[in-house]
C-alpha cells in the first residue's frame, strides 16, 4: 500500500512540478510544495493504518461549550 | 488572464444544484417529523434577508467576489483571517458532501468497496471540473439541471399513487419547538450554505443580475426540496421516516406502477450524484480561490489537485460511521455554521455601510464599474 502511495505522489510530483521548475516565480513552488507534503503525509499515515483524529468531535463539543447540549 | 463570466441563466442552474447539492440525499428538517414542511417554509422564510446581504455586498462590488469584498470593507488584517475561516468553511463543506454521497453509495449500492475509492473518484472528478473553470461548471450546470428535473418529475409522477394523506396529520401535534428546531437546521443545512457560492458566482455577464440569479436559484431549489420532502412525508409516514438515514431513496424504492414499472430507485442515484458532484466542486472552486487571495496568487488552477486531495482524504478522516455523520449533521452542524453564514455576513455588511458614509469605497466601485 505504502509503495502505490508513493509512486502515485512521484508521478503527481512529476506532472505538477515540472512546468513550474523553468519559471521565476519561487513562491507558488513552496506552495505547492507545502499543499503536497501536507497531503503525502496524510496519505502515508492512512496507508499505514495510523489513525488520524477528526475534526468532528472538537467541533461537536466547541459548540456544545457555546450553545448548550443538543440532543 | 482572462477575466471569467457566466450568463444569468447559468448562474441560476448552479445555486439550484448547489442548494439541492446533498439534502436531496438525506433530507432536511428531520427533527420535525409531520411538520417538516411548515419547517422548510420557516427555513426558507428566515433566508431570504441572509441572501439579500451577500446579494447587496456582490452587488456593491461588481465584478469582485466574497474574498475581495472581505479585504476590502474589513482591511487587509482582518480580511485575511476571516478569508482564512471561510477556506476552511469550504474545504470542509466539500469534504461533508462528498462524505455523504459516499456513504449512501457505500450503504445502498457497493458495500464491499472501500469507501475511500467513492471518495477519491467524486474529489479527482471535482479537481477536473475546477481546473477547467468556472464557465464550464455553469455550462455542464446548465446541462445536468434539465436531466435532474426531469428525472424528478417523472419519480414524483409514478409515486402518485402511492401517496396517502393521512400522513400528513397531525398538524403541529408535538408543538412549536421542533418546528423550529428544524427550521433552524434547514437554514444552516442546505440553504444558507449559500454563502459559500458568494465566492463563486460574482460576475455574470448583465451587471446587477446577482441577486435575480441568487433569489431565482434560491427559490427554485427551495421548491424542488420542499416537493420532495412533501412527497416523502406523505409516502412514508413521520415514524418510518425519522428511521431512514436517505428519505427519498426509500421512499422511490417504494414505487410500483403495474407489473413492470418498480424497483426505480437506481434513477434517483442520478440526482444525487449531479447534485452532490456540483456542491463538491463548487465549495473546491471556492476553497481554492480563497487560498490563491490568502497568499496573493491570481491563478486558482495552479492549486486545485493538492487541495482536492486533502478535501477527499479530510472526507475519509471525518466520521467513523454514518451514526456519527447524521449526528452532526442534525445536530453540532447548525451551531457551527452559524458563524459562518449568519455572523460574519452581517459584520461584514454593517462596516460596509458605515464605512460607505465616509466615501471609502468610491475608489472600488468607480473602477471596476470600468473594467466591468
Amino acid at each position: 500500500m505504502l509503495v502505490i502511495v508513493v509512486l502515485i505522489y512521484l508521478i503527481i510530483i512529476y506532472l505538477e512540478f515540472k512546468p513550474l521548475l523553468g519559471k521565476k516565480d519561487k513562491a507558488v513552488l513552496w506552495l505547492k510544495g507545502g499543499l503536497t507534503l501536507i497531503s503525502f503525509a496524510i496519505a502515508v499515515l492512512l496507508s499505514l493504518d495510523v489513525h488520524i483524529p477528526s475534526p468532528t468531535q472538537p467541533i461537536e463539543s466547541v459548540s456544545t461549550y457555546f450553545f448548550g447540549k443538543q440532543e | 488572464m482572462q477575466k471569467e463570466s457566466i450568463s444569468l441563466g447559468q448562474a441560476i442552474c448552479l445555486v439550484a444544484l448547489f442548494i439541492m447539492g446533498s439534502s436531496l440525499t438525506l433530507g432536511t428538517a428531520g427533527q420535525a417529523k409531520t411538520d417538516l414542511w411548515i419547517s422548510i417554509i420557516l427555513a426558507m422564510l428566515m433566508t431570504l434577508p441572509m441572501l439579500l446581504i451577500y446579494t447587496q455586498l456582490l452587488q456593491s462590488f461588481p465584478g469582485r467576489d466574497l474574498f475581495d469584498i472581505l479585504e476590502i470593507v474589513l482591511g487587509k488584517f482582518f480580511g485575511k483571517v476571516v478569508t482564512v475561516f471561510y477556506v476552511w468553511f469550504s474545504l470542509h463543506l466539500a469534504a461533508l458532501v462528498n462524505r455523504n454521497f459516499a456513504e449512501f453509495v457505500n450503504v445502498v449500492a457497493f458495500p464491499e468497496t472501500p469507501i475511500f475509492v467513492i471518495l477519491l473518484l467524486m474529489g479527482l472528478l471535482a479537481v477536473w471540473i475546477v481546473k477547467s473553470g468556472i464557465e464550464v461548471m455553469a455550462r455542464s450546470g446548465k446541462l445536468m439541471l434539465i436531466l435532474v428535473m426531469f428525472v424528478i418529475a417523472i419519480v414524483i409522477g409514478l409515486s402518485i399513487p402511492q401517496l396517502e394523506f393521512g400522513n400528513l396529520k397531525p398538524f403541529l401535534g408535538n408543538g412549536l419547538q421542533p418546528v423550529v428546531r428544524g427550521a433552524f437546521s434547514a437554514f444552516a443545512f442546505p440553504f444558507a450554505e449559500t454563502v459559500v457560492l458568494t465566492g463563486a458566482i460574482f460576475s455574470i455577464d448583465k451587471k446587477k443580475m446577482t441577486r435575480r440569479a441568487f433569489l431565482v436559484g434560491f427559490l427554485y431549489a427551495g421548491g424542488v426540496i420542499l416537493t420532495l420532502s412533501i412527497r416523502n412525508i406523505i409516502m412514508l409516514g413521520a415514524d418510518y421516516l425519522s428511521h431512514t438515514y436517505f428519505p427519498s431513496y426509500v421512499a422511490v424504492s417504494r414505487i410500483k406502477v403495474g407489473d413492470f414499472i418498480q424497483r426505480i430507485e437506481g434513477t434517483v442515484d442520478i440526482v444525487f450524484q449531479t447534485t452532490a458532484f456540483f456542491k463538491v466542486s463548487v465549495c473546491l472552486y471556492v476553497c481554492t480561490k480563497g487560498f490563491n487571495k490568502l497568499f496573493g496568487y491570481k491563478n486558482y488552477r495552479e492549486f486545485a489537485l493538492q487541495i482536492g486531495l486533502i478535501m477527499v482524504f479530510l472526507s475519509y478522516i471525518i466520521y467513523d460511521s454514518i451514526m456519527e455523520m447524521t449526528t452532526f449533521m442534525f445536530g453540532a452542524y447548525m451551531y457551527y455554521a452559524f458563524p459562518f453564514e449568519v455572523f460574519f455576513p452581517i459584520i461584514v455588511f454593517v462596516v460596509y455601510l458605515i464605512r460607505k458614509r465616509s466615501g471609502c469605497f468610491k475608489a472600488y466601485q468607480d473602477n471596476s464599474e470600468v473594467k466591468e
